[in-house]
């Protein structure tokens, strides 16, 4: 390693400081690391010191130490040498979409099919375009058909799937056709489905059965998600409830399904009218940033964890989501998940 | 209005440019190539399409063309009913046809703003090393000979040399199985003197080599109106892709982060834009291990999705609010 040279996380992995830990997080590759304190300091508060002049600040001793974690950091091509550090900046975190919405929920309802039409140009007029679609009931093939065939002209690119059947015989067939389903979640799946679904990546089912909005907002490993998109927005936005909106069995207008607040309902209004005249109210919770949030401020997964603002600690608006058990104070997860089912 | 010339198919970058143009109430048309041979009629000189009216038309971001070829090469009829020699002619005179309707689009359009000129949507590889050699910028030393012995001589003086195509990279098919198509893309190769001595003829299709530059990491820049956005690319690490960052390795793709050129290489990167008449562009570039900078060739119409999305620079945005305001200075 020539000592002369300046030591530089790539752009696209960024150190994320807790309570306790420090991770990078991989934005290009998808995943994260831990790293220590004195480690992430050598990296980020002397970023503009050479490797001589790092070695030269924590003395002599400690030149092997340093030089072997950097040695590692650069295997796992977590780091780049160079001798030219001001031509390297760091990545630009500005978030921006040119949607008004940029996610849509709808749960399937009685309102549905008369209002299709006005709620398929307001998915257009919006932008949406990533659509989540509930089913609670059984659906029929028609239908379903159908409503994949008129949102064929909105800007949508991803369908989300939650349904109870699966209303086609030949799945391959389905998945060929509709490009834009990204994924399909079966709920109250008999074994024998889950076993013809296995081999699926875009199918995952669950053996419960999904009546509800309640098991929304589960806070775990599994769910974090080391990605560019996410980790600009929720800098600035909240990274569950920005730019969403969505419309309940009922035919209610909210942020999110599980939230209680209403902003209307789909019968008497439109998803654009409700945008116009409401904008405050359905904006609430959008500016309110993992760095505002208790607990979570403190938490080095901040960036990569979908936040949830539905189901809280407590009536306070910037308490802790509820169905997080992590604890960056001391590292641990808890056991037991508190308040979900 | 503005009017994007593209394709129907696989057109991403189209669509998001559209979405931003959308949010900026832009006023714009959308010309598929696939459109214009399909559905647009030329009567009395006039081109009658839909709305259109290349009168009313101020800038053109010049994209693309077609997703489809002019012959349906999976349709064997074709062969069948004209030998195989005659198909070529018939491919032959179905691309002088439609070159000559293209060209009349050209000419009606001619006297508007272009992001990249017609005539320079396929560029000039050499003529384009010497243009950027007069704007100070390095380029590897080159050959372009049909003789072993020239090149022997060549290689001599260099470590390695490279081969690649002098126009566009060419993209192969071959079927596999009845179903399975394959398709074969010609990278860049790499040859030491002594393996040109054992492994190539006497005389061969006259080609282009370059002395093999050792890199630091490669840079891709995309130049917009005078702006240059620079991506590296440190594909130095990964045996794979040392030669040609074309062969990607999925796995663990190469680190690709911004980059800021040091002044006057981009002085130069943009001296040789104006000079060379691109309005945009997307450029390779080489950081050599001997701290030199390279200029080895433009793509007229490059991908800029691949330097946008990784350095989060949102060039979609930019190159929306280009076409706007371009609109706008014109009208
Ligand atoms: S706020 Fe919570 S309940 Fe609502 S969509 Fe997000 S995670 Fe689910
Ligand atoms: S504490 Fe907050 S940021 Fe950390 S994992 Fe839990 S919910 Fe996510």
């Amino acid at each position: 390693m020539n000592k002369s040279n300046y030591i530089r996380l790539f752009a696209n992995c960024i150190p994320v400081k807790g309570a306790k830990n420090v991770i990078v997080c991989d934005i290009q590759r998808s995943t994260y690391f831990e790293i220590d304190m004195v480690l992430h300091d050598i990296l980020v508060a002397h970023s503009n010191k050479t490797i001589e002049e790092i070695i030269e600040f924590y003395g002599k001793e400690y030149e092997d130490e340093i030089l072997n974690q950097l040695d590692q950091l650069q295997k796992e091509e977590l780091v780049h040498l160079t001798t030219e550090n001001h031509l390297f900046p760091k990545l630009d975190l500005t978030w921006e979409t040119p949607s008004v919405i940029t996610n849509m929920i709808i749960e399937y309802g009685d309102y549905f099919q008369e209002k299709e039409t006005e709620i398929v140009n307001d998915l257009i007029k919006l932008g949406v375009q990533y659509l989540e679609l509930r089913f609670y009931v059984d659906v029929s093939n028609e239908t379903l058909q159908n409503i994949l065939q008129s949102i064929q002209k909105t800007k949508i690119v991803g369908i989300y799937l939650v349904l109870q059947n699966f209303p086609y015989e030949d799945i391959d067939k389905f998945l060929i056709e509709n490009q834009r389903v990204m994924s399909i979640l079966l709920s109250n799946a008999t074994d024998a489905e889950d076993e013809r679904y296995k081999d699926y990546n875009k199918i995952s089912v669950v053996k419960h059965k999904i009546v509800n909005n309640k098991n929304c907002g589960i806070i775990c490993q599994n769910s974090f998600q080391v990605n560019l998109d996410l980790f600009t927005e929720s800098q600035q936005f909240n990274s569950c409830l920005n730019k969403k909106l969505s419309i309940i069995e009922n035919g209610d207008i909210k942020n999110c399904p599980s939230i209680p607040e209403a902003l209307g309902n789909i019968k008497e209004t439109t998803l654009t009218e409700i945008f116009d005249s409401k904008e405050e109210d359905v904006n609430k919770y959008w500016n309110i940033t993992k760095d505002q949030i208790e607990v979570c401020k403190d938490c080095e997964f901040r960036y990569i964890c979908t936040d949830c603002r539905a189901f809280r600690e407590s009536d306070n608006i910037y308490s802790k989501p509820l169905k997080c058990n992590y604890n960056p104070y001391n590292g641990k997860w808890e056991d037991n998940l508190r308040g979900s089912k | 209005m503005i009017l994007i010339i593209s394709k129907s198919e696989m057109e991403d970058t189209t669509n998001q440019v559209m979405d931003w143009l959308d949010t900026f109430n832009g006023d714009y048309y959308r010309l598929n190539g696939e459109d214009f041979m399909n559905k647009a009629d030329i009567i009395n000189g006039q081109i009658q399409f839909e709305s259109f009216n290349s009168e009313a038309i101020t800038v053109i971001w010049n994209r693309r063309w077609s997703s489809r070829g002019l012959i349906n090469f999976e349709n064997e009829e074709y062969y069948d009913a004209l030998g195989a020699k005659n198909s070529s002619t018939l491919l032959r005179s179905l691309r002088q046809e439609n070159g000559i309707l293209r060209s009349f689009l050209h000419s009606k359009l001619n006297s508007k703003v272009w992001t990249t000129r017609p005539e320079k949507t396929s560029a000039n590889k050499i003529k384009n090393l010497e243009i950027a050699k007069s704007c100070n910028l390095s380029v590897p030393e080159y050959i372009i000979t049909s003789n072993k012995y020239k090149l022997s001589q060549f290689a001599k003086k260099h470590e390695r040399i490279i081969c690649k195509p002098i126009s566009e990279t060419p993209f192969f098919s071959s079927s596999i199985e009845n179903d399975i198509v394959e398709t074969l893309i010609l990278y860049t190769k790499s040859f030491t003197a002594n393996q040109i001595e054992e492994e190539i003829e006497d005389t061969f299709f006259k080609s282009l080599f370059q002395q093999q530059i050792i890199k630091e990491f490669e840079i891709r820049v995309f130049y917009l109106n005078d702006t240059c956005y620079s991506m590296a690319i440190f594909s130095q690490n990964d045996k794979q892709t040392q030669v040609d960052f074309r062969n990607y390795n999925d796995a663990k793709p190469n680190r690709t982060v911004p980059f800021i050129l040091p002044k006057e290489v981009e002085e130069n990167v943009k001296k040789f834009c104006r000079k060379a008449e691109y309005n945009i562009g997307s450029l390779d570039l080489i950081k050599s291990t001997d701290g030199k900078y390279y200029f080895l060739e433009i793509n007229p119409v490059g991908q800029f999705g691949m330097v946008s999305y990784p350095c989060n620079y949102n060039l979609e945005k930019k190159l929306a609010k280009y076409l706007i305001d371009e609109n706008k200075k014109v009208k």
